[in-house]
């Protein structure tokens, strides 16, 4: 883990039907930093924000306040397709449902954001199946996503998420939908990766256990920060 | 239960937007279905009021074709006597005249001068003056008091610039081939006022000249029992009392058998049956062409609904699986879509009865203005049957289309459908589908053996004289082909079975239209095998790209990959498409029907226009005006009228007189196809002259030749280039001016013992048939037909075949021919634009050259009657019918266009509001809104391409059949083809941008949450 901030909000405030009786104010003023190569869990009560912060600092929802630094970049001062543009090269998604297309292969779920690229169609694909396979899918890069089980589909997702080299990957209840042992796995995969590569993981997450694969946890209630778990691990 | 009828209550409302869509797309389906149906049979009630309201209530004519009837009063009497019901009987006199309008110095021929009885029974047409009052019988016995008043019809009015008081001439009589005199007497009569034309039973009565029976028969001088016809009406209101066309048939032999009408020369005709029968035949190809388009219509209607309740059903495949988990049984699940489903169809389906009726208000008020001239008043024909079908195929396609896939998602694997995994489907098919392939195969063959047994044959000329044959081997190769498709799927894999059926459909209808078709010419017959073949050939095609929808798409994502395009959006659209191959091909099916109905209705009008009237210029020679005379010219004159011809106008480049008249041809059998059957009929007879056509070697009028006798180039098929339409041509004609004789067989020149031959317009007397015709006065003359000539003018002989005979033929025919060489047919040639020259104008000024020309009056009495006819505008009016009704199909498909147009934007929005989901996870993973559009844009367009080239090779292959069937040569509107491209791209481009911009608009935040 180096000193540098990788990520930075300062003030963040989200707001939904905001001005109506319905009005919800999901983010309340939140401040982190985020060192390159950390490895952070965001926990909290179902409803608290977790999600909404993930997908504030993904660039795929905007904040009604404050300001979101991506290796040093504002993200609300890029227009829409800057900011897309960011996310292809910066930010790694992985999903609590994995997210992948039903009708693509692994090869090709995994291919996609490099295919958004110039690079040449080969060089992607040989790329995609070198990912696969380091995650050990090597065996089922042609598979589609009913034909793998649900830890082998997340690794895919992760596949994806790590194909661009992204300077964090968000995971949202990455494990969510999956048995212990398999979330032991992929978590496992995590801080391996985390530790090879100096990758930077944002995990939401409200188990406890998968917590404890990260360096440090911030906790969120009712839209505020109220532990940014600076006891980081070892 | 009730928690699902809570549940179906509440996901109605919260997907309402979605059921709107829905519904509209259901009752664009059913629209098309609807007013297809409503508008084929207003036409039809329509064009046969149309028609018979011209007659009145008459039901028989009894004539004695030309000659007068004696003793008209008894044979009333026998008729009373006999015992046949009828409602009216009237007795009238007519005679073909022409008329000189002396002031204005107008002429017109052909015109009938009709004498009525003044008591006439009003259910043969009530008379009523110009300004539509019905005329009393007193009003008729002042005007008529004066035997030389008359009453005028209104295009006689018009035509011959006649006012209230005008002085005209009429000259009743013409030539008579047997005594070879012309016989005229010419009257001064005195127009006194014009009767209106609208009235039932009037509405022939433009171009005649009225007067009482008494005074007709005054004039020319019929004794008091003699008329030339007597009307039967057996109903007085055939609206509410109908006469079946057979019983009228069965009164027409009743009354020849009664009155003996062979031996007293009576011409006794169901007039009414027989018209009905004739606008069953002019309506047969107008009907073949609605019912084809609207049979490729209500298909791309079915595509619609169907495509738009799979998406329906799909969408939700998920919540089936959340119900199924918290424990609602599989008939609950089916139940709830069920009643969805009926729900959705009933309402889209009567919405879709709405939508129809008004399509067909608006198509129906087209066949007015288009066929009839807005004359009449239209209002759609809405038939309970109609109406019920198609609200009975909605609701069936929309249930069938919505429960089916609900009860196979219910079957599946609970949490897998949670889950959003599908079950990997089985690859090959079941034991049901070895029974049924093992049925097909069985029944085809049966069938097959059936037909063999009883045609002698499976599929040769010889086993293929009636439609039934052509359903039976059409039927039975299918069920065989069927059959070994399903053994396949059983055996092998699914594909070939899909490709096993798309390939049989393909191919059975496409042998059918190479084969069979072309040797069936009844239309009437054809019809129903035709729009079969064509939907078969449709569904065919769809069914064989959807089920290689996946090589398709590879091909095509290799191409994209080799544009500017992101790969990554070639790679998820046409990933997509795969995915859902059958809704992909439905969507396809659309745009290739859409496009077939477009491309198909335009290769069918130029097909015909070219047939019909683009190459009048070049097979008729180049004659561009016609000119017919009521009265001869003398042979003194004739060299004087040619040249003086010449002086009218100096763009007249040729003038070519021809000696017309009337002779007798003698064949071996009776022809049944006439009216009458008989084995001698009357036939104009043009007497060419050696250099009437040829001079040298220079074909002054080059017209083409039809088929001929086996003789001249075996295999040849009218058509083809005009080269090769002219050099068979000029050999034809080279035989026919060299006097070559043939054997009878037709196969060899036999100068010796061989027959002389004739060129025939005939559709009775082909190529090969030997005949004889005489004047009575001359020898019979045995001839062989050497070739048909079609071209206008010698086609239009006033309801009369025509012969081409050489010179040699004259003294035989008439021994005393050269007494009287007399032209009543010129063919003249212009400088001028065969289409948009001064034709007219200069035919014009050869009318008023003969009609006031006192020197041309040598044996004519005050006047010659004639008509100069600019051959361009005959022919325009020839095919006026045709060129209306492809007018009208441009309206008919149109319509067809727009709602696949609208519902297929439906469809693409839908298609994406089903996506949020995968929108949402794109733009998180990195897709740019552009991207996005993009994405859904190829999407459509790939589809979009697919249907095009589908569409275009499906229109071509029907194109052809249709060219074949009429012996026509295929041609291709090149501009039009492009242009029915571009609109579709246009609509691709619409129905993709707009959701594509949609769907780029999506939130992923919000999206990648989105459950459906």
């Amino acid at each position: 883990m180096s000193d540098e901030i990788i990520l930075k909000t300062k003030n963040l405030h989200k707001k939904y039907a905001e001005g109506t009786s319905m009005e919800v104010h999901a983010l309340k003023g939140v401040d982190i930093e985020i060192k390159k190569g950390e490895m952070v869990a965001i926990m909290g009560p179902s409803g608290c924000g977790k999600t909404t912060l993930l997908n504030l600092l993904g660039g795929i929802d905007h904040p009604t306040e404050g300001t979101i630094y991506i290796n040093n970049q504002d993200i609300n001062q890029l227009t829409d397709t800057e900011v897309t543009e960011f996310r292809l090269h910066n930010i790694g998604y992985i999903f609590q449902l994995f997210n992948l297309f039903e009708f693509l292969s692994a090869l090709d779920n995994t291919v996609l954001p490099l295919l958004l690229t110039d690079i040449t169609k080969l060089e992607a694909e040989e790329e995609a199946k070198m990912m696969l396979r380091q995650m050990g899918l090597g065996d089922k890069i042609f598979h589609l996503p009913n034909e793998l089980s649900g830890g082998e589909q997340q690794r895919v997702a992760v596949s994806r998420a790590l194909l661009m080299n992204p300077a964090i990957i968000l995971g949202d209840e990455p494990t969510g939908d999956l048995d212990q042992d398999t979330s032991s796995e992929i978590m496992n995969l995590f801080v391996s990766i985390n530790e090879n590569y100096k990758q930077t993981f944002l995990v939401v997450t409200h188990s406890e256990h998968i917590a404890k694969f990260c360096h440090r946890t911030i906790r969120i209630v009712d839209g505020e920060i109220v532990d940014d778990g600076k006891q980081v691990k070892k | 239960m009730s928690y699902i009828n809570n549940l179906m209550q509440k996901t109605f409302k919260r997907r309402l937007g979605k059921n709107i869509g829905t519904l509209i797309a259901i009752a664009l389906g059913v629209s098309l279905m609807v007013g297809v149906q409503i508008t084929i049979t207003s036409f039809t009630a329509t064009a046969v009021d149309f028609f018979t309201d011209a007659i009145g209530e008459n039901d028989i004519i009894i004539s004695g074709f030309g000659l007068p009837i004696n003793d008209y009063e008894s044979i009333i009497d026998t008729i009373d006597n006999s015992g046949i019901d009828y409602a009216a009987i009237n007795a009238r006199i007519s005679q073909d005249v022409a008329v000189y309008n002396l002031e204005s110095g107008d002429l017109e021929k052909g015109v009938s001068f009709t004498g009525v009885e003044l008591n006439e029974d009003p259910v043969f047409g009530k008379f009523y003056d110009e300004n539509g009052t019905e005329m009393r019988r007193l009003d008729l016995i002042k005007l008529f008091s004066n035997e030389s008043h008359v009453l005028l019809g209104p295009d006689l009015k018009d035509d011959l610039n006649i006012t209230v008081g005008s002085n005209i001439k009429i000259r009743i009589g013409e030539f008579d081939p047997i005594g070879l005199i012309f016989d005229y007497k010419t009257y001064d009569m005195q127009v006194v006022g014009f009767l209106n034309n609208e009235g039932k039973g009037k509405e022939l009565g433009g171009r005649v000249i009225w007067t009482s029976i008494d005074n007709i028969r005054s004039i020319v001088g019929f004794a008091p029992n003699q008329v030339t016809e007597l009307n039967i009406a057996l109903s007085s209101n055939h609206d509410e009392n109908p006469i079946d066309n057979d019983y009228a048939v069965y009164i027409e032999e009743q009354l020849k058998l009664i009155l003996d009408a062979e031996n007293n020369g009576l011409i006794i005709v169901a007039f009414r049956a027989l018209l009905l029968e004739v606008t069953d035949e002019v309506l047969a190809d107008v009907l073949l062409a609605f019912n084809l388009f609207g049979a490729l219509i209500i298909f791309s209607g079915i595509l619609l609904l169907v495509n738009i309740q799979l998406i329906q059903v799909e969408d939700r495949i998920q919540q089936l699986g959340i119900l199924r988990a918290i424990g609602a049984r599989r008939r609950e699940i089916v139940r709830l879509f069920m009643v969805e489903s009926t729900l959705l169809g009933l309402i889209g389906s009567l919405l879709g009865v709405g939508g129809g009726y008004g399509m067909s208000i608006f198509l129906v008020n087209r066949i007015g203005k288009t066929f009839f001239d807005g004359a009449i008043g239209l209002k759609p024909t809405v038939t309970i049957g109609a109406v019920v079908y198609s609200i009975v195929l909605g609701l069936i396609l929309a249930v069938g289309a919505g429960v089916f896939p609900a009860i196979r998602a219910a079957r599946i694997d609970v949490i897998e459908v949670i889950r959003g995994i599908k079950k990997v489907g089985r690859k090959k098919t079941g034991k049901i589908t070895l029974g049924l392939g093992l049925a097909f195969l069985l029944g085809g063959i049966g069938i097959l053996a059936a037909q063999f047994v009883v045609y002698d044959s499976f599929f040769t000329k010889a086993g293929w004289d009636s439609a039934i044959e052509q359903w039976m081997f059409m039927g039975a190769a299918a069920a065989v082909l069927i059959g070994v498709s399903l053994l396949l799927g059983y055996l092998f894999s699914k594909k070939f079975l899909g490709n096993g059926i798309g390939l049989t459909f393909i191919g059975i209808s496409i042998a059918m239209l190479i084969f069979s078709v072309p040797q069936l010419k009844d239309v009437r017959e054809n019809s129903k095998i035709l729009v079969t073949l064509a939907v078969v050939l449709a569904l065919g095609s769809i069914v064989w790209v959807g089920v290689n929808l996946k090589s398709v798409t590879n091909f095509i994502r290799t191409v994209l990959y080799r544009t500017r395009l992101k790969k990554g959006v070639s790679l998820v659209s046409s990933k997509y498409m795969t995915s859902k191959s059958m809704r992909s091909s439905l969507t396809f099916g659309i745009f290739a029907l859409v496009l077939t109905m477009n491309i198909f209705a335009a290769v069918y009008q130029t097909t015909y226009s070219y047939n019909t009237l683009e190459s009048v210029e070049f097979l008729s020679g180049g004659a561009s005006i016609f000119i017919e005379l009521d009265t001869p010219i003398t042979n003194e004159t004739l060299v004087n009228v040619e040249q003086d011809l010449y002086a009218i106008d100096e763009a007249i480049t040729n003038v070519k007189g021809i000696n017309s008249t009337i002779a007798i041809i003698q064949v071996d059998e009776e022809i049944s196809e006439l009216e009458i059957p008989t084995d001698i009929f009357p036939t104009y007879v043009h007497m060419i002259y050696n250099d009437t056509f040829k001079e040298g070697d220079d074909y002054r009028f080059d017209f083409m030749l039809d088929s001929s006798i086996p003789f001249f180039f075996g295999n040849y098929k009218p058509g083809g280039s005009e080269n090769y339409q002219r050099e068979y041509s000029h050999q034809i004609w080279d035989f026919f001016y060299n006097r070559t004789k043939f054997s009878r067989n037709g196969t060899e020149i036999d100068n010796v013992e061989g027959l002389p031959t004739v060129l025939t317009t005939s559709p009775f007397l082909l190529p090969g048939n030997i005949f004889n015709i005489t004047s009575f006065i001359g020898s019979p003359i045995e001839v062989i037909v050497l070739a048909n000539i079609r071209q206008y003018p010698f086609s239009q002989a006033q309801g009369l075949p025509a012969l081409l005979i050489t010179p040699d033929f004259y003294p035989k025919l008439i021994p005393n021919f050269a007494l009287y060489p007399k032209h009543t047919r010129y063919l003249v040639s212009t400088s001028e634009d065969f289409k948009n020259g001064r034709n007219t104008e200069i035919a014009s000024s050869i009318e008023e050259f003969f009609n006031g020309n006192d020197s041309l009056l040598v044996q004519t009495e005050d006047f010659v009657a004639a008509s100069a006819y600019n051959v361009w505008e005959v022919m325009l009016e020839f095919v006026d019918f045709q060129v209306k009704t492809f007018d009208f199909l441009q309206y008919f498909v149109g319509f067809g266009l727009i709602v696949g147009a609208l519902g297929m934007i439906i469809i693409a929005v839908r298609n994406v509001a089903e996506r949020r989901r995968e929108i949402g996870m794109m733009r998180a993973i990195g897709y740019k809104k552009r991207q996005i559009i993009g994405t859904i844009m190829i999407e459509i367009f790939i589809l979009a391409i697919l249907g095009l080239v589908m569409g275009f090779l499906n229109s071509l292959m029907l194109g052809w059949a249709f060219a074949n069937i009429y012996d026509w040569s295929l041609v291709l509107p090149g501009w039009r083809i492009l242009i029915y491209t571009g609109i579709m791209i246009g609509i691709a481009i619409v129905a993709s941008i707009v959701p594509g911009i949609r769907a780029s608009q999506i939130t992923p935040a919000e999206a990648i949450r989105y459950v459906g």
